[in-house]
């Protein structure tokens, strides 16, 4: 067997104990990921400027979410209730799964109000991929699905009839709106996506876009106000050579925030 | 420019000349608009350049990276071991550093050792995950069995273990076939196979298709049932249509179905892309089978990686201009450090096909 590799983060141990994890029945809507052990959990309350609240409802692979932060120099503590949320210093949100299965278990446990009521204080925040379409009202996606309601707009399926193939896979650049801060390295460079929906510019959501991509339509690359940032692309996932640093940043400017005024940081 | 690329410290020069088109094209020079000035027109997308790692335990038990010869992955030596390209977490690592946009574990043991013992694996996912940040992708062994202590495992059980090791992307092979041939024979989706099973717990997006293929060759395109095409190069008895017979098991059987009619019947059961190989070029490496992958990346609307065949930067030109593949994959070329995955992204870019560098 392999040697971890040489840069493997050396911080938050109890994380790598999936490693050895057994295999025990594979449930898949498990929230959070394991049990964080209790010598991580009081570690991590007292180095809070290197830790980042994690929601994961365990609807896919968060894993490498997970890796990119722990490679990032941040510990990660797992959501395990609402009041987690609540009690974040910063907060990311790695959607993945469909839209309407990732509302239910938002909503069964009380997590949808917390973060709603997170993001209306202006906390940091990053959501990713789902992370990012559940913000707005609804979702078609086996639907209509209702959302958080943050953003105005509805989340569509892209429009297989001109010839784009869905889901969208790729990598693509995107157009920047806004300065948004976390896309100051990405420029032109080209970031991954993988999905079948997206959120629409439109009039009412115009003021929260800080980046469009074009497949077929233009569509939403990603959205800011004030510290809440979230993206329809993977920045775990858009690494590759020039992408480190811009993904150090990604997640840096998020995890780092340096708004004034907080007593938070 | 060309000599100079792959040494180091030279990939910043060329990245500021691609800025410098930036300025060229204008504003949206690196979104849609700039690919209509592209040579390359049709596939709606930035192609990409997948490296493929075909994993399995040698004859001693160490999981190592090999590579067939049309599936046949051991030594014409007098011990006839398996061939050993290098250990599979080094390998993705070097991969990932030299630009590859995706990469692909096949488990080519996966038919015969049943995935959730095959912890190796896992454990491959597990650290490589820890350092490539593009997708990953783990085919081989994906189907409900039964454990030597008859425990039974769902797929999608064996999914999720391969998602929460790291997966982003897990792909099906033989067991999409069989799921095809029921689809097809009842029109009735159970909902019941692995193929509906993970996409609907994990979206569309995350299950990949994996095809077989072998070139059965008909004098008369209605002598079979199936779909057939015209050839370029004809068969051996001069016959200039052939169906693409689907295979199950590693190439072992072949089944009554046509990949054609197969990537139609997946796509409609939930599936998010087609691997499509073709075990008559497999390592082979004198191109990709440009009129089956034109064939199937013509008849779904999902994204087809095109595979099987590769042996030098031009073919991938070849298939992303003459076929609608969204993305190329080769093994063998890049194992053997033939190709380097730099000198592939160069060339397309050479020929105004737009790829991340």
């Amino acid at each position: 067997m392999e040697a971890p590799p040489p840069f493997a983060s050396s911080s938050s141990s109890s994380l790598f104990s999936l490693r050895n994890k057994p295999l025990s029945s594979p449930t898949i809507t498990h929230f959070g990921n394991t049990k964080p052990s209790k010598s991580f959990s009081v570690r991590a309350s007292s180095s809070r400027d290197s830790v980042v609240t994690l929601l994961d409802y365990g609807a896919g692979n968060v894993r490498s979410v997970r890796n990119a932060i722990r490679f990032l120099g941040f510990e990660i503590k797992d959501v395990q209730t609402p009041q987690d949320i609540l009690n974040a210093s910063r907060l990311v949100f790695p959607g993945v799964g469909a839209f309407a299965a990732a509302m239910e278990v938002l909503s069964k446990t009380g997590m949808d109000e917390a973060l709603c009521s997170y993001i209306d204080k202006d906390r940091p925040f990053l959501g990713i991929c789902l992370g990012l379409q559940l913000l707005f009202e609804s979702s078609e996606e086996n639907g209509p699905v209702k959302g958080l309601g943050l953003i105005p707009g509805t989340v569509g399926r892209f429009d297989s009839s001109n010839g784009f193939r869905v889901p969208h896979i790729g990598w693509n650049a995107l157009q920047i709106t806004e300065d948004s801060g976390i896309l100051d390295d990405v420029g032109n460079h080209h970031v991954y996506f993988v999905h079948s929906y997206r959120a629409m510019p439109s009039d009412d959501n115009n003021e929260w876009i800080s980046s469009t991509c074009d497949y077929g339509d233009k569509f939403i690359a990603s959205i800011r106000r004030g510290n809440v940032h979230a993206v329809q692309f993977h920045p775990e996932k858009s690494g590759g050579k020039f992408y480190l640093p811009f993904q150090s940043l990604v997640l840096s400017n998020i995890l780092n925030p340096k708004h004034e005024g907080c007593n938070l940081c | 420019m060309t000599e100079t690329l792959t040494e180091k410290g030279c990939w910043p020069l060329y990245f500021g000349k691609i800025l410098e088109s930036k300025v060229k094209h204008g504003k949206e020079a690196w979104g849609r608009q700039s690919f209509k000035t592209c040579k390359k027109g049709n596939s709606h997308g930035n192609p990409l350049v997948i490296a493929c790692l075909d994993v399995r335990t040698n004859d001693k038990g160490d999981l190592v990276v090999t590579k067939g010869d049309q599936y046949d992955v051991r030594e014409h030596t007098k011990e006839n071991e398996v061939r050993n390209l290098g250990k599979p977490v080094d390998l993705a690592g070097q991969y990932y550093k030299d630009g590859a946009d995706e990469v692909s574990f096949l488990n080519i043991t996966g038919f015969r050792d049943f995935p959730l013992g095959d912890l190796p694996m896992l454990q491959v996912l597990r650290y490589t995950s820890e350092n490539v940040f593009v997708p990953l992708t783990v085919g081989g062994g994906i189907r409900d069995f039964t454990d030597s202590t008859g425990r039974y495992y769902s797929s999608l059980e064996v999914a999720s273990e391969y998602f929460r090791s790291g997966a982003d992307k897990i792909s099906i092979g033989s067991d999409a076939v069989y799921a095809a041939e029921e689809y097809l024979k009842t029109g009735v989706k159970t909902g019941k196979t692995s193929l509906e099973q993970i996409s609907r717990v994990y979206g569309n997006q995350a299950v990949v298709v994996s095809i077989d293929p072998r070139r059965v060759y008909v004098k008369d395109p209605n002598d079979v049932q199936l779909k057939t095409i015209r050839v370029s190069s004809p068969g051996s008895n001069g016959e200039e249509y052939a169906w693409y017979q689907c295979t199950v098991n590693g190439g072992r059987e072949g089944r009554p179905i046509g990949a054609y009619e197969l990537a139609k019947a997946v796509e409609e059961l939930g599936a998010g892309e087609i691997l499509l190989n073709c075990i008559d070029c497999d390592g082979q490496g004198k191109g990709f089978d440009v009129d089956l992958i034109k064939l199937i990346s013509d008849a779904v609307s999902i994204p087809v990686i095109a595979s099987s065949g590769a042996g030098a930067p031009e073919h991938f030109s070849e298939v992303f201009y003459k076929t609608n593949a969204s993305a190329a994959l080769a093994a063998g070329i890049f194992h053997r450090k033939e190709v380097p995955i730099q000198s592939v992204k160069e060339h397309l870019l050479k020929e105004g096909i737009e790829v991340r560098i």
